[in-house]
C-alpha cells in the first residue's frame, strides 16, 4: 500500500480567518462594552422592568447588603458619610445611590434619612434593566 | 554624475505585527470594558404638589405582602387596586417599606406603581 506523502500546509490560510475573528471580537468589545468606571461592581443593583433614564455608577454612594456605605472604594463611617452628604447638599446633580438588592429597607431608609437631613434633595436609586 | 536608482524594496507587510497589535487592542478592551448598565430611579419628591388630600399609603412587608391603606393585599390584587386608584384620579402613592423588606421589593413595587401611571414616593422617615 502506498500512502500519499504528507503535505505541508501553508501558514497563510489559517492566519487570515484568525485575524478576521479577532477583529470581530475587537469591534464587539469596542461597541458593547463601555470604559466607564463601575463603582457599584461590589453590589448587585436591584432589577427593574420599567424603562428609566440611563445612568452610570460613577461617583455613586454604594450601600452593600449589610448596610455599610461605600464611596470611591472606601468604606464610610457615620462621620464621613455625613460629611459627604453635607458636601453634596448644594449641588444640582443627583446623588446616586447604588444599593444591593438584598439590602433591608431599614438600611436604605437610614441612608435616605441622613441625606434628607443633610439637605440633599435630588436622589436617584440605581437599578439594572431586567432581562425578561 | 549618474545616480543609480535604488531598487524598490518590495516586502509584504508582515501580518504578524498586525495581529500583535490587534490582539493587544482586543485584550485591552476585553479587560477594561464593563457591561453593566444602570438606570436611575428617582427617589426624591415629584416636585411641589400641594395636595390637601393625603395620598394612599402602600406598605411593603415583603415581596408578597403589601398593605394598601391598612388593607392586606396579595401581589395579584395590587395591580388592579393601583389601576382603580388611578381611575379615581389619584396621582401619587406613598410607599412605606417595613424594615424587613428588601430593596428589590421596593423597586418592584415602584415599577408596578409607575406601570399604571401613578407616581410612587418612597417615604424614608416615620
Amino acid at each position: 500500500m502506498r500512502l500519499k506523502p504528507f503535505e505541508r500546509r501553508q501558514g497563510r490560510e489559517t492566519t487570515i480567518p484568525l485575524i478576521n475573528v479577532v477583529f470581530l471580537m475587537l469591534i464587539f468589545f469596542l461597541f458593547a462594552g463601555s470604559l466607564e468606571k463601575d463603582d457599584a461592581r461590589g453590589v448587585t443593583a436591584p432589577t427593574s422592568l420599567t424603562q428609566r433614564d440611563r445612568n452610570t455608577s460613577d461617583d455613586a454612594l454604594v450601600v452593600d447588603a449589610a448596610g455599610n456605605a461605600w464611596h470611591d472604594g472606601e468604606e464610610l463611617t457615620d462621620e464621613t458619610l455625613l460629611a459627604l452628604l453635607a458636601a453634596r447638599a448644594g449641588e444640582d446633580r443627583p446623588l446616586k445611590i447604588a444599593a444591593d438588592e438584598e439590602l433591608a429597607a431599614g438600611g436604605l431608609k437610614s441612608v435616605l434619612r441622613a441625606a434628607r437631613q443633610a439637605g440633599v434633595a435630588n436622589i436617584v436609586l440605581l437599578t439594572r434593566k431586567a432581562t425578561p | 554624475m549618474r545616480l543609480e536608482r535604488l531598487p524598490a524594496k518590495r516586502r509584504p507587510i508582515g501580518l504578524t505585527s498586525l495581529i500583535d497589535v490587534i490582539f493587544l487592542l482586543l485584550l485591552f478592551f476585553m479587560l477594561a470594558s464593563t457591561f453593566s448598565r444602570y438606570q436611575a430611579a428617582p427617589l426624591s419628591g415629584t416636585g411641589p404638589g400641594a395636595r390637601a388630600e393625603p395620598p394612599p399609603l402602600l406598605r411593603i412587608h415583603s415581596a408578597a405582602r403589601f398593605e394598601l391603606d391598612g388593607l392586606e393585599l396579595s401581589p395579584e390584587d395590587l395591580a388592579w387596586r393601583l389601576a382603580a386608584l388611578k381611575a379615581e384620579g389619584r396621582r401619587t402613592v406613598a410607599i412605606v417599606a417595613e424594615e424587613e423588606a428588601k430593596v428589590q421589593d421596593i423597586v418592584s413595587v415602584m415599577d408596578r406603581v409607575s406601570d399604571v401611571g401613578l407616581a410612587g414616593v418612597l417615604i424614608a422617615g416615620e
